[in-house]
């Protein structure tokens, strides 16, 4: 058996490509060229005085540009290229698994960072005879960096299965400009205090970076999980195990965080509900009968788990309702201590309401729209947008009253709790919150008849099946 | 047990029924053509017959196997050759087979042997370092056709395989999919080519607004079971050719029904050699220079229209002549 037999087929086949490729070359011998002109620079100095730090910084920063914005950038057109060839029809056809592509395509470009990681070596071996060098945490940094770029790189992979060019666009824009920034930051990093974060000596270090890594690894799957869903046919229900990943997931981290910090346990739960509830928020609601048939097996528990846990939005709402018990759950094993705060009560609430109003826009307006994601995130764009100017208004003007009589859209009420009254924007938040999820919910009967009658054919079938045997 | 059944098939887009209550079967080894005007819901429905697609409602088996309870038998039993696929870039042709053939589960030399066979009969061997993004339309489909077969299916889906090929190609590929009938396989196709169809097919499949409006063999459609009665003739004259369009629309029992180089085709409403003698005597009377007049074997292009006007107006064919040239219309009325 060849060696490349053990590998996955997606991984060969991105690999041969990804190779060849003009963006991969160029990005190599460009990055090379340019450390070997900065060794030179820096070698030829007259006196090395404090150059082993500022080389660190250009050596990171130039990495950092390579890895965090070039390599993830060319993950955006990993998926659409094949929706719009038409290819992944043809390779939904073989034992190739969804997840098995959108994995094969995410290893691939992590892999060609690596390379990049990896030449890069030799030159943090040739900085360290310029004195001044903090191993470990140099090293750990580059580490971090790599991680971080195996993240956005697998954000920008599955987010190339949105067949809308203009949302992939405005991310791109504003993912790009935020990594600009990281990327000059990490090049003055070891000028400064804080890459003592990466050494590893304190605790709240270590919980800092652990809930780095954790929360990287979790946006990496849920991304990886969210484009494989998009090219998933039908019969494959990828929705389920992440709703049901999402559960454990969501309270154990936040239960780590507890004994560091009562609010961060919050903000850790936060940091996972919102990207779940996105996702649960936007699926397809067209069900199979044969997704039901393991809810089906177990009547009527079966059932009424299928109520939240079945792809689609409606079944949605109904997650993200859990998943809010869910958070109240984790606040009261906080001692209330996790929301005590009346801002941080405000801003959770808030943020539950907004996840929601969107989908009850789209209900409402664009309800023929078959791009439920786009259409959503567009929604939420623009819900933001319009907060934010009535923030300025209501600023520049003096007139509170604009950003209450606009209170009912939720992202203007997290103005109002943070300017205002935040008792009033806890109010009027859960009663948003509430509003919001009942709306698409009274509105989604034919969802429901839908899944009523997928677990009827499904029924069918094992009743068939018993028969049968 | 067929090897497609298909039964009361629809399929919805919002308000748009793409495929409507459609239900036929295609016995095992056989080859049926899929017939229809752009939009008649042929693509919808072979997506469907190989589950990239979902059914609104009605029931799709392949060899036994429902397409929505259970895909990935059905996907080991079909080769699904779409109507258009993009290449990849930076992969050679035989690189592209071996990465369907990996992706199909083959390892080692049983991969290698596959690719290798699969390349002989589709003739890419010469082509093998080529880059599959470079091809031409006839060597793409033929490249197309080899991935289709890398696993050895039992049925072919093929929408519109020699859309786009040059005469030459589309013989390669009619004598490919001769030799895959030969050796047993199930194929339906579609095409607009009907005469090809007709060589190939032992069905003939015809579509319209998402329903069937005519199953049968090639040859009983042509003997025109629900047609018009009538006959066919290639007319030629000297001069313009036109001049047998206008004669046509002022002719009684005559109807034009498309135009030639050298004049035109007309159908005339009897099956009588004395009918068509009164119609060439009147054509010459009427100043027609007629150098050639034969009769010609109604094709299926003819029968596909008439039933489509037999729906449409229930009144045979829809076929109207060209506009007339204004001198002509003058003449006409008066």
């Amino acid at each position: 058996m060849d060696f490349s037999d053990r590998l996955s087929p997606m991984l060969v086949k991105e690999l041969r490509q990804g190779m060849r490729g003009v963006g991969f070359v160029i990005l190599f011998i460009a990055l090379q060229a340019l450390l070997v002109l900065v060794m030179i620079g820096f070698s030829s100095a007259d006196s090395y005085g404090n150059s082993g730090e500022s080389l660190s910084g250009t050596l990171i920063g130039f990495f950092s540009i390579a890895v965090l914005l070039i390599q993830p950038l060319r993950g955006i057109t990993a998926l659409s290229s094949e929706i719009k060839g038409k290819t992944i029809d043809l390779m939904v056809l073989t034992k190739l698994s969804a997840w098995r592509i959108v994995f094969g395509k995410w290893v691939s470009l992590v892999s060609q960072s690596a390379l990049i990681f990896a030449t890069l070596l030799p030159y943090m071996i040739m900085r360290y005879f310029f004195g001044g060098m903090q191993l470990f945490s140099e090293i750990s940094l580059l580490f971090c960096i790599f991680f971080a770029s195996a993240t956005l790189t697998a954000a920008t992979v599955g987010f190339s299965a949105v067949s809308s060019i203009v949302l992939r666009g405005i991310v791109c824009v504003i993912g790009g400009i935020f990594i600009l920034q990281f990327s000059f930051a990490g090049a003055m990093l070891s000028g400064s205090g804080m890459l003592d974060v990466f050494d590893f000596s304190d605790s709240d270090h270590i919980y800092a970076l652990l809930s780095f890594f954790g929360v990287c690894g979790f946006i990496t799957w849920l991304s990886l999980d969210f484009g494989a869903s998009v090219i998933a046919p039908l019969a494959e229900n990828r929705s389920t195990p992440r709703k049901l990943i999402g559960f454990p997931l969501v309270l154990v981290a936040s239960l780590a965080m507890i004994p560091v910090d009562d609010e961060a346990a919050i903000l850790m739960a936060m940091i996972l509900i919102v990207p779940l509830a996105v996702t649960a928020l936007t699926e397809n609601p067209h069900l199979v009968p044969q997704v039901c048939l393991p809810f089906v097996r177990k009547f009527g528990v079966g059932n009424i788990c299928g109520r939240v846990l079945y792809p689609g939005w409606a079944t949605g709402v109904l997650y993200v309702v859990c998943l809010f018990v869910l958070l109240q759950v984790i606040n009261a094993m906080t001692g209330f201590e996790g929301l005590d705060d009346d801002d941080a009560h405000a801003t959770v609430i808030t943020i539950f309401a907004s996840l929601l109003f969107p989908l009850v826009i789209y209900r409402f307006f664009f309800r023929k729209s078959v791009n439920i994601f786009g259409m959503y995130l567009a929604i939420m764009m623009f819900t933001w947008l319009i907060a934010i100017i009535l923030y300025v208004l209501s600023e520049t003007t003096s007139q509170d009253g604009i950003l209450w009589l606009f209170c009912w859209i939720p992202p203007v009420n997290m103005f109002c709790g943070f300017e205002l009254d935040d008792d009033i924007a806890i109010v009027v938040g859960y009663i948003s919150f509430v509003a919001y999820a009942l709306i698409p919910l009274v509105s989604s009967k034919i969802v429901w008849k839908h899944i009523r009658d997928s677990e009827f054919a499904a029924k069918e079938i094992l009743d068939k099946e018993k028969s049968a045997e | 047990m067929p090897a497609i059944s298909v039964k009361n098939l629809t399929r919805h887009f919002g308000a748009l029924k793409a495929v409507d209550d459609l239900s036929f079967e295609v016995p095992r080894g056989s080859v049926c053509g899929f017939v229809g005007a752009n939009g008649a819901g042929k693509t919808t429905t072979m997506r469907i017959l190989a589950s990239l697609d979902y059914a609104t409602s009605g029931i799709v088996k392949i060899c036994g196997h429902n397409v929505i309870n259970a895909p990935a038998e059905v996907r080991s039993l079909i080769g699904w050759m779409p109507d258009d696929f993009g290449n990849y870039d930076h992969m050679t042709v035989i690189e592209y087979l071996d990465f369907y053939a990996r992706a199909l589960g083959y390892k080692g030399k049983e991969r290698q042997m596959r690719v290798q066979e699969v390349m002989e009969f589709a003739d890419l061997s010469n082509l093998s370092d080529r880059m599959s993004n470079k091809l031409s339309k006839g060597m793409t489909q033929r490249l197309c056709l080899g991935r289709s077969l890398l696993h050895d299916p039992e049925v072919l889906i093929m929408d519109e395989p020699a859309a786009g090929l040059d005469p030459k190609s589309r013989v390669e590929l009619k004598n490919l999919i001769r030799i895959l009938a030969e050796e047993g396989k199930t194929i339906l196709i579609s095409s607009h080519i009907l005469s090809e169809l007709g060589e190939m097919c032992d069905s003939l499949l015809f579509i319209d607004g998402g329903k069937i409006v005519h199953h049968g063999d090639a040859e009983s459609l042509r003997q025109g079971l629900d047609a018009k009665a009538g006959s066919y003739y290639d007319v030629q004259v000297l001069g313009d050719a036109m001049e047998v369009a206008n004669w046509a629309v002022t002719s009684p029992y005559v109807e034009f029904i498309e135009e030639r180089k050298r004049g035109g085709r007309i159908r005339i409403e009897s099956n009588e050699a004395e009918q068509a003698a009164i119609v060439l005597q009147r054509m010459i009377k009427d100043g027609l220079s007629v150098t050639e007049f034969h009769k010609e074997q109604r094709n299926l292009e003819d029968a596909f229209i008439d039933i489509l006007g037999q729906i449409e107006g229930g009144n045979g064919p829809q076929t109207t002549p060209p506009p007339l040239p204004p001198q002509a219309a003058v003449a006409t009325a008066e």
